[in-house]
């Protein structure tokens, strides 16, 4: 359809200028993208016509790197992968450890992992939570999220004496036990202070006007194809799928905890948003839990291959010297041709450690399955055809830890 | 192997035939080693089965054999490189394993068709151990520069990597 009137010339330009596809390079070094990530876009005005990803930024080959790492070292390794949650990696690789050994963790150590595991989880979703609101233009909830991360922090700081990179599970149990008033500090510091910022944001963000318009229906993900992308986690369930590795394939003390597994309906933006505020309340319930039925006795498993002698022993015994000696420094020795595969539920889903192993004290072979990797893939799919504004929602919302993109 | 998977492995063998070499236990659960054509065919089925459908492939990964005899004395495996597919049913909370062999320079079926999660999975097998994907719409690197030669997970890859002067100079 021709235009009433002939346009001016300086009009036409502007239409042609529109009309023109631009390419925006979103990363690798953006502040939104929340690690080094890169999209090339391609727009079409400010809608998004094309999207390609590319990572590899923070490769460091951490898969080779364990192949000349012992079983205990390796647990260096998992720190790197997702470090906002890092205890759960911890967990991860040495179950997997564990499985491949054929050791049992005592009683104690277990319950330990779990309450250490789920503060990680929480912390976790601070960090997705508070800048995902920063992104969509909301300030006031990210320092409510913040705090509460900088106490889990604190905590895991108290127990691990590290804040980010934990590395505190052996091979067999535990570095070592948690303090004395460790309990006391979850329970008076920081569970009223969980359920308090959940509370919060809710009632900030739920019903808030422009946050809806600006999260619902963004970046939305049928079940169908959010299984066939390889989600799982918080974003598969806000999708409406309820799995859970720690329901469906009870690990640690999951099994004997009563909660929750929310799901959302729509898979978008919103529901993510909310299935993970959902998700704290629940982590909350089973540190309480964990807490109340904490059983007392040692941290680490009564097996001299893996575990390190007395104190006692080393310095009283030449049989402890060398007992301790060749666990430090050569580590144990995992059974020749064993393969084993063990997953966690790891804050972003699924995080799951393949082992081969040579009869040596290193690892013939480790793979991650890391859950960051498959939700990212689906990126294109999820933001094609909307607005450039909505990406850093859509970005956010996925919680992209760049250290599991990589590897 | 529990009541579920026994079905499930009784169902592939009916609708595949003699194209499953074996079936076995270890640390990861039931693993299923087809020959590498019957992959497509096999994910099909196992994607579409009627009481157990596998709908998430949590992943694809491959291991390189190359050095196994010499570090473990033990006999060669039957091919250089072994693929991997890590298939998980939701709705039945079964996991189950299809392994493949292939040579080294031998291109693998891609399972883009059936899985979306196939498509970066393949990409970093393909990175990371020269493995081709016949089939895949796009197989780029994924992780390492495009200039890069190496395949870094291949056992002859030195684990300090390499000189950077190797590099391609422009």
């Amino acid at each position: 359809m021709k235009a009433p009137f002939p346009r001016s010339i300086e009009c036409e330009q502007k239409l042609d200028l529109c009309a023109e596809r631009m390419i925006l390079n979103w990363g690798p070094a953006h502040p939104a993208t929340h690690g080094t990530l890169r999209v090339i876009l391609t727009l079409e005005g400010e809608t998004i016509a094309k999207c390609d990803t590319e990572i590899g930024y923070l490769h460091r080959g951490l898969e080779k790197l364990a192949e000349d790492w012992t079983y205990n070292q390796c647990v260096n390794i998992s720190d790197r992968i997702n470090y906002c949650s890092v205890f759960i990696n911890n967990v991860g690789w040495h179950q997997a450890c564990e499985k491949l050994f054929g050791i049992r963790v005592p009683p104690r150590a277990t319950y330990l992992r779990t309450i250490l595991s789920e503060i990680a989880r929480i912390a976790d979703h601070m960090v997705c939570l508070g800048p995902n609101c920063v992104d969509i233009g909301v300030l006031t909830p990210f320092w409510y999220t913040w705090n509460l991360r900088e106490l889990a922090y604190d905590l895991l700081e108290f127990v691990t004496g590290a804040r980010m990179t934990t590395a505190f599970t052996r091979v067999g149990g535990l570095a070592a036990d948690a303090p004395a008033g460790f309990e006391e500090r979850v329970k008076q510091e920081f569970l009223p202070e969980v359920y308090r910022v959940m509370d919060e944001l809710d009632s900030l963000l739920s019903k808030n006007r422009i946050f809806n318009d600006r999260t619902r229906g963004v970046g939305a993900l049928s079940q169908e194809e959010a299984v066939s992308y390889g989600w799982t986690g918080p974003c598969l369930r806000a999708c409406g799928v309820a799995y859970d590795v720690r329901v469906a394939n009870p690990y640690l003390a999951y099994g004997d905890m009563d909660f929750d597994v929310p799901v959302g309906e729509h898979g978008d933006t919103y529901d993510r948003f909310f299935v993970r505020v959902e998700e704290c309340r629940q982590s909350a319930r089973i540190i309480e839990q964990a807490f109340s039925k904490l059983p007392d006795g040692p941290v680490n498993a009564d097996d001299k291959r893996v575990v390190l002698p007395a104190k006692g022993d080393v310095y009283g015994h030449i049989e402890g010297l060398i007992h301790h000696f060749e666990i430090v420094m050569f580590g144990p020795r995992a059974p020749v041709g064993a393969i084993c595969y063990d997953s966690v539920e790891g804050a972003n889903g699924e995080l799951g450690f393949t082992i081969v192993s040579n009869g040596t004290n290193k690892p013939y072979r480790m793979h991650v399955r890391s859950p960051c990797f498959h939700v990212f893939s689906a990126l294109p799919r999820l933001v094609t055809g909307r607005l450039l504004a909505d990406l850093p929602a859509v970005v956010a919302s996925l919680n992209i830890i760049a250290g599991e993109l990589d590897l | 192997m529990n009541r579920q998977e026994t079905s499930v492995v009784e169902r592939l063998k009916s609708a595949l035939g003699g194209k499953i070499q074996d079936v076995y236990e270890d640390g990861r659960g039931v693993v299923v080693r087809v020959e590498l054509s019957a992959v497509p065919d096999t994910l099909e089925a196992l994607r579409s089965d009627a009481s157990t459908p596998f709908n998430l492939l949590a992943d694809v990964t491959a291991v390189d054999w190359s050095r196994w005899s010499e570090e473990t004395g033990m006999k060669p495996p039957p091919a250089r490189f072994s693929l991997y597919y890590n298939l998980y049913s939701i709705s039945a909370t079964t996991r189950l394993f299809i392994e493949a062999w292939l040579e080294d320079g031998q291109a693998a079926p891609s399972a883009t068709p059936f899985y979306a999660s196939a498509d970066w999975a393949e990409r970093t097998v393909f990175d990371m151990f020269g493995i081709r994907f016949s089939g895949h719409p796009d197989l780029r690197r994924i992780y390492m520069p495009d200039d890069f030669e190496y395949s870094p997970l291949r056992k002859e890859f030195p684990r300090r990597g390499v000189d950077p002067q190797d590099f391609p100079q422009e």
